[in-house]
């Protein structure tokens, strides 16, 4: 494996999962192919815009999550560990006792620590689900599936991230390729962390920007390689226009909006492996020609 | 009574955020609204306000300060740090690497020296608006701050903040963020009704599935309506969607794929409020009063 790319955009329904599929079925084509990973583990379709899952590869429950529970026969109500939780996950009144609220806490241990009555455990829950499958026209995805109300998504995302790795050497793929959640939190920052490169994907719309700003800060913090995508671009030319200077991004690719992209996900099929010829497929052939001349693969 | 509604709708981009502010406007027109934007990794509604806060409070969390003074290198920091965000160098400190510190202050539980401080990072802030879109709503904004990445806790302390000011309103719109995780939860938890803004294709409604597993397995009654937006999109899986919120009994509504809402939306424009005779204005405006006579009657 010789290179992770990361597709963002900080704002949810911009294209990720377009452009991280479009590309793998390129990298397929034209190149020596790549492995993909959802890290959208929130609420995962990597699979179903690569046609669905042809063969499981394997899946395994992931247990890795921490979550504290007291027992109430020794617990006398004082407090502490109301005190010292920094998540919000204990509720806690003076005169009754505390109780936690399951899906916000972290596990961290910082209750159990504190209880003067040893009246606070810390258990194994279950984080999700992980998959790789084999989809319908021979790509690999590996999935990471967040329990519904569930946390620790980062941990689940490195997780998919270091299967994806070993799927690609076993495979002989040389490249990742990452499709985000949305937003910029866990599981955003752990698929950014130590990827080699990012494709921003932006449309013209305002939200679109302040959430590609917001991507933007945490890769530079990382110092992460960034190239933008506009996508849907003509939906408005001139807000598209002022996009690269706002960001200061040099643009890789420039996708028409086009309806055809949501029949592809109907009919299941990437927009790209459609025979009928389309300025959306040429566009796409464009990204994936200049990202590897950018790359010199 | 304050009723508080929350927009989601599981995949990113369905029109939550566009609902959210045009519900809320309508609310506004007759009865005390409050706005809430609990999607702190990005929080759209601001840019249809053009106004500045009357206040921003600043939410901050825990980071270790270590005193190489008093600090006799026992490693049990480094050892019991939830996310190995301690590193030891043998014979001289223990450093922190900031971007995976979670604030859990477990380190200074356990260091046995009293070696390590209290200091405190932004995290983000909680903005308060009065009286935005001509007097009709005010407004509350949560915003986690990039590079800090603990969405759900800025999300509860956002609703904090809303707990503690909802009583003056008869409405509190949420827009929630996308997903099904524990943010999602939060908000679901803190909310009566339960709006969720899907659109007619593969990867929606998969994700409404997803949150719908979420909805069931809630503890406290709410009561779920879904809207399906962009309704006539080209290759649209519509009857598929119908067939699922049939066989799950939730009531729902669909909203026409309108481009005016592009326009809008590029625009900063509300639009029920400048758009009104659009097909997609026209179906929200309907929306909003079935669904008002639906939640009053409870």
């Amino acid at each position: 494996m010789d290179l992770e790319i990361a597709v963002a955009s900080g704002k949810g329904g911009t294209g990720k999962t377009f452009i991280t599929s479009n590309l793998a079925i390129l990298f397929d084509q034209k190149l020596d192919g790549a492995v993909a990973v959802d890290a959208d583990v929130e609420a995962p379709d990597l699979t179903l815009a690569l046609g669905g899952e042809k063969r499981i590869l394997w899946e395994r429950e992931i247990w890795e999550s921490s979550k504290a529970s007291i027992n109430y026969d020794l617990c006398d109500g004082c407090g502490k560990c109301f005190e010292v939780c920094s998540f919000d996950a204990i509720i806690y009144e003076e005169g009754s006792k505390p109780v936690i609220i399951k899906e916000f806490c972290e596990g961290c241990t910082a209750c159990m620590r504190v209880c003067p009555r040893k009246a606070i455990k810390i258990e194994k829950t279950r984080t999700g689900r992980l998959s790789a499958v084999e989809t319908l026209y021979g790509i690999n995805v590996v999935t990471g599936d967040l329990e519904v109300g569930g946390r620790n998504s980062g941990d689940i995302v490195f997780t998919a991230r270091e299967e994806a790795k070993k799927l690609a050497e076993k495979t002989r793929k040389k490249t990742v390729l990452i499709d985000c959640a949305p937003g910029i939190g866990c599981p955003v920052v752990s698929s950014l962390t130590g990827a080699d490169l990012l494709l921003l994907v932006v449309e013209p719309i305002p939200q679109s920007l302040q959430g590609a700003k917001r991507i933007l800060e945490i890769a530079q913090s990382f110092k992460l390689k960034t190239y933008c995508i506009l996508n849907k671009h003509d939906l408005n030319e001139e807000f598209s226009r002022k996009i690269p200077d706002e960001l200061g991004l040099e643009v890789i690719g420039e996708i028409p909006y086009d309806e055809r992209v949501v029949e592809s996900y109907t009919m299941m099929k990437p927009l790209t492996l459609n025979a009928h010829e389309s300025e959306v497929k040429r566009r796409l052939n464009d990204l994936f020609e200049k990202l590897v001349s950018e790359l010199s693969m | 009574m304050t009723r508080v509604i929350a927009v989601t709708g599981g995949k990113g981009g369905t029109g939550k955020t566009f609902l959210a502010v045009n519900l809320a406007y309508l609310l506004g027109s007759n009865a005390k609204t409050l706005l809430v934007d609990a999607d702190v990794d990005n929080p759209c509604t601001r840019t249809f306000l053009n106004t500045r806060p009357v206040s921003r409070v600043s939410i901050s969390e825990f980071r270790p300060k270590i005193s190489s003074r008093k600090c006799k290198l026992c490693g049990l920091c480094v050892q019991n740090c939830p996310e190995h965000a301690l590193l030891m160098i043998p014979g001289r400190n223990v450093v922190l690497m900031p971007q995976l510190c979670a604030g859990c202050g477990v380190c200074k539980i356990v260091c046995p020296f009293d070696a390590i401080e209290e200091s405190r990072v932004e995290a983000g802030a909680i903005e308060h608006y009065d009286g935005v879109f001509d007097g009709r709503l005010d407004s509350v904004i949560g915003e986690l701050k990039p590079t800090t990445r603990r969405t759900a806790v800025m999300i509860l302390k956002t609703l904090n903040h809303v707990k503690k000011k909802m009583n003056n309103y008869d409405y509190v719109v949420i827009d929630a963020p996308a997903g099904t995780g524990s943010g999602i939860y939060a908000v679901m938890n803190f909310s009566e009704v339960i709006v969720a803004v899907t659109e007619p294709t593969r990867l929606g409604l998969m994700d409404l599935k997803k949150l719908y597993k979420l909805y069931e397995r809630m503890e406290n009654e709410k009561k779920m309506f879904v809207i399906i937006n962009k309704h006539g999109l080209r290759g649209e899986i519509f009857g598929e969607v119908e067939e699922f919120l049939r066989k799950s009994g939730l009531e729902w509504w669909s909203i026409p794929y309108d481009k005016n809402v592009v326009e809008a939306y590029v625009k900063g424009s509300v639009l029920v409020k400048d758009y009104p005779e659009t097909p997609s204005a026209v179906s929200i405006k309907k929306i909003s009063e079935e669904l008002l006579e639906n939640i009053r009657g409870d």
